[in-house]
């Protein structure tokens, strides 16, 4: 072997390991997703009905998937174009695709749970993250002078009081796999997600104000607010007990 | 008084996110007004927790 070629076998591992590096740097992004593609959309169109174009949207929605990192960094439109419109939207021809097909394995609801669970991963994965040499302050739109104090300092119990309330929404969504007849299960997990969204919503206000007396009412003036909607579900309540004992 | 103000409203949440997968359940179980009755409970009680935490009367 002469030099020039040492040289080029010797780059050749080197032009391959950068070629990878997007991968590997993008790896808490593709993981998730390819979990959720495998979970949520191969195995579907891998069953014996499915249908050849399904078949083939769902490996173009791969291809997406694992494409999407190697253009992030220069052509970050193409990325994300890739990784989030081109993955979800061939993922969702997939299943328009595989229509009834789609619902032939309802008896594993903890696997659609999971997916459901690695695409939100994947989803929070393409949320904006800054690149390593960048620093915020050189921005153009940073705003020059002492930098802004927060109002309010949050509390060691802070997190712990958001998990508790995180966790307590999540049950919802999870129960909503349990509804097995389709129209209703879609109604379910509408209903469940909307609850988790308002759920977590007010946690997150609750977690960050508990303990604080900065800025807030006095306990009084709190108690009477919360006095009419505590008597309208008192009220409701008693509706329902009514309900129960003449049933 | 505060902090059994602050522990009502953490109360009052995951109160609310009971009655919401109560609902959840009672719609997969087929039983209709069962889950329009625990839906709207959980609202009400996450609308006491919002008014507990940040009255609507206050000036702010």
């Amino acid at each position: 072997m002469n030099e020039l070629g040492a040289a080029q076998s010797g780059s050749r591992p080197s032009a391959i390991a950068s070629a990878l590096r997007p991968l590997r740097e993008r790896a808490s992004t593709i993981l998730p997703g390819l979990y959720a593609w495998l979970t949520t959309v191969a195995l579907p169109s891998a069953q014996h009905g499915a249908s050849a174009s399904a078949r083939v949207s769902a490996v173009f929605a791969l291809l997406a998937l694992v494409a999407a990192p190697l253009f992030v960094n220069e052509r970050p439109r193409l990325g994300r174009a890739l990784g989030i419109f081109s993955f979800i939207g061939l993922s969702l021809l997939t299943w328009v695709l595989l229509g009834a097909g789609l619902v032939q394995n309802p008896g594993d609801p903890l696997l659609s749970a999971l997916g459901a669970v690695a695409f939100t991963l994947y989803a929070l994965g393409w949320g904006s993250l800054r690149r390593r040499d960048a620093v915020p302050e050189d921005g153009p739109n940073v705003i020059p002078g002492q930098p802004l104090q927060p109002r309010l300092r949050p509390l060691r119990s802070t997190p712990i009081v958001f998990g508790v309330i995180l966790a307590a929404a999540l049950v919802t969504v999870f129960l909503a796999f349990r509804v097995i007849e389709p129209e209703r299960a879609l109604f379910a997990h509408a209903v469940a997600i909307l609850a988790a969204i308002l759920t977590i919503t007010v946690g997150a206000r609750v977690a960050l104000l508990v303990g604080q007396r900065k800025g807030l009412p006095p306990a009084s003036e709190r108690l009477n607010a919360v006095a009419v909607p505590l008597a309208l579900l008192a009220l409701v309540f008693g509706l329902g007990f009514l309900w129960l004992v003449v049933r | 008084m505060s902090k059994v103000i602050d522990a009502l409203s953490i109360l009052l949440i995951l109160g609310a996110s009971l009655a919401f997968a109560v609902g959840v359940a009672a719609l997969g179980e087929r039983r209709d007004l069962a889950a329009l009755y625990w839906l709207a409970i959980g609202g009400l009680v996450l609308r006491s927790a919002v008014e507990l935490l940040r009255p609507r009367s206050s000036s702010r």
